[in-house]
């Protein structure tokens, strides 16, 4: 087969089609890596000009996602290109308030912290309506940020339209969050799932509000970049490792109509393809994702519960692609590099079967994944991708 | 009065009905200790595992948790009024550099069904710390977790360190969380790993010699 651009081998593949290799994503759809581990990896590549950027050497955040140089995905023939918008209401939104060397607060109102004993990323800590006897009145009443006012229009478009004219990278999205990570922030996530159970009428509340805004987020971002990407990403929690948060019938019946809209609010407003991101043993959850129009998968975590790669292909392979899938909880942190290069190869037989597959890793890649293990990852990837 | 009916009150999570079962035993003149062994543990062990066999996910066991706790305040007072605690402890907790504690709060509320006395420590504990705890109570069970692979480490330097301070043989240890498997939890000399709150308590209550009705050595 002749070589295909980048774009359209991202695209064949998520039309189910078979390109002329794997496409290979890296940074895009919850694929970056951590800053120690990306320094190590620059520097055992020689790339030593890229230490002295100034993300990977924030006091204040010593430990945290970083996405990749040009000259890193050029160097591992990286298909996709992330265009971010630069106020996306997120829980993570961009827009902090520090409260301390350890904490700040995000535009929802959200704290966040990072351990004192130790250098690591910034993780959940606690919402405002985290409390007992919390009700609908505190959740009406709450000062909600303004997508369209709080988003500062500083040249998504031209970003989308000159990556897509300018360049033949298949272009990658994120809007944020869609309803239930949100919300089992902003209320404590025991509390969250317990109000299900005790006291629906709160939680569907919550998740009212909360998924209007990201609505209107969405909206706002997509009428700028819509026409000019290929793939909108869209992420939220609904797995531990072994099983769903919650029940198939409690999904079905209190979470799945504000999921819908919220991938309604992206497919009304660009033809790109749509993947969603949630960890964990979501098996059970699947075909009402793709029920709602959830047309690709991701991160593919086959160590949880009921979701190893022949499994899900077989079961959903005709319907779902998948975005993913190379292992981060055991082999690209502990395994070698053999080790990883063969995790590569089966994930890539086994998802990538009539395409359907961008590979990438699991997840983001964390501080203690040894350099020499990514390489393996993205050289295997592009060695052995290929369709013939 | 019929104790599997505070049971099946505790397994549907219902609060107000295990509350209002729990007074109308004591002004009966119920021994607490029978309502505890024969009442809200068995309660909590069908809990544990529904839990077990995915037939209940975690909002269905935070209610029902919280339905125990409901009815264990009316009781906490007189057990500590007759000096008749049953003298398990455990210290739980998510190791040195993790702010994920939803896993092993789960864990906690677990044990504390089981009739433990449970001592949170919540996220981000050092090793020293979660040592001194332990002492300090003279727990039986110390639960590590971790969600993350790059703070799995923390969980063997608490192990070390027990064994460092001399008070590895004196407390069981076990871990847990989504990137923990059982070859890990030997490798790095732990007594016990278990993939769900479930049988982590299961676990924990064989290794211990518990029975079904909560007392040590009974059965």
């Amino acid at each position: 087969m002749a070589a295909m651009t980048h774009r359209e081998r991202v695209r064949a593949a998520l039309n189910h089609e078979e390109p002329d290799r794997v496409p290979i994503d890296f940074g895009c759809v919850a694929s970056t890596i951590d800053n120690n581990a990306y320094k190590r990896l620059v520097t055992q590549l020689g790339m030593t000009e890229e230490l002295d950027r100034p993300d990977l050497n924030d006091p204040n955040e010593p430990s945290k996602e970083v996405t990749p140089s040009p000259a890193i995905l050029e160097l591992f023939g990286i298909d996709t290109r992330a265009v971010h918008p630069d106020a996306p209401i997120d829980s993570q939104a961009l827009v902090r308030e520090q409260l301390d060397p350890y904490t700040y607060r995000d535009d929802w109102g959200v704290i966040w912290k990072r351990a004192v004993n130790e250098d690591s990323p910034y993780m959940y800590k606690e919402g405002p309506f985290q409390k007992e006897g919390a009700t609908v009145r505190d959740v009406d009443r709450y000062p909600w940020p303004d997508p369209e006012a709080d988003h500062r229009s500083s040249g998504l478009k031209e970003r989308a339209r000159k990556l897509h004219k300018e360049t033949d990278y298949a272009v990658v999205l994120s809007v944020g969050h869609s309803s239930v990570a949100p919300c089992q922030r902003l209320r404590g996530f025991s509390e969250f799932m317990e109000d299900l159970v005790l006291q629906p009428v709160l939680a569907e509340t919550l998740l009212e509000r909360v998924t209007d805004i990201i609505v209107r987020s969405t909206i706002t971002i997509l009428k700028e970049a819509g026409p000019y990407v290929d793939v909108v990403s869209f992420s939220d929690d609904l797995g531990f490792q072994d099983r769903a948060y919650v029940s198939s019938a409690m999904f079905k019946r209190q979470v799945k109509p504000y999921l819908a809209r919220c991938v309604e609010a992206i497919r009304n407003n660009t033809d790109a393809k749509i993947v969603m991101h949630s960890d964990g043993a979501i098996f059970d959850l699947i075909p009402d994702l793709i029920d709602i129009g959830v047309e690709v998968m991701n991160p593919v975590q086959t160590t949880a519960w009921k979701m190893d790669a022949a499994t899900l292909k077989s079961e959903f392979g005709n319907n779902l692609a998948f975005w993913g899938a190379v292992d981060t909880q055991y082999t690209l942190p502990f395994g070698t590099p053999e080790e990883v290069r063969d995790d590569v190869v089966t994930k890539m037989k086994t998802l990538g079967r009539g395409g359907g597959y961008v590979i990438t890793s699991c997840h983001t890649i964390r501080e203690e994944v040894p350099p020499e293990n990514v390489r393996a990852l993205y050289e295997a990837a592009l060695e052995f991708g290929g369709y013939d | 009065m019929n104790l599997e009916e505070l049971s099946s009150h505790i397994v549907d999570g219902n609060a107000d009905a295990a509350v209002d079962w729990t007074r109308r035993a004591l002004d009966d003149g119920m021994d607490p200790m029978v309502i505890v062994n024969q009442g809200l543990i068995p309660g909590m062990d069908i809990v544990g595992e529904k839990f077990q066999n995915r037939e209940y996910f975690m909002p269905e066991m935070l209610v029902a948790a919280r339905a125990m706790k409901a009815a264990m305040v009316l009781i906490k007072p007189l057990i500590a009024a007759s000096g008749d605690e049953g003298g398990l402890r455990a210290v739980c907790g998510t190791v040195q550099g993790d702010l994920h504690d939803i896993g092993v709060n789960l864990v906690g509320m677990m044990l504390e069904g089981a009739g433990f006395e449970v001592i949170h420590l919540g996220p981000d504990v050092t090793p020293d710390r979660f040592l001194e705890v332990v002492e300090e109570k003279q727990a039986q069970v110390l639960c590590l977790s971790a969600l993350l692979s790059t703070t799995i480490k923390s969980m063997k330097r608490t192990i070390d360190r027990a064994q460092e301070l001399e008070l590895r043989n004196s407390v069981k240890i076990y871990v847990g969380g989504a990137p923990v498997t059982s070859a890990f939890a030997s490798e790095i000399g732990a007594d016990g790993f278990a993939p769900d709150a479930g049988s982590a308590v299961k676990m924990i209550k064989e290794d211990l010699g518990i029975g079904a009705s909560g007392q040590k050595g009974s059965s």
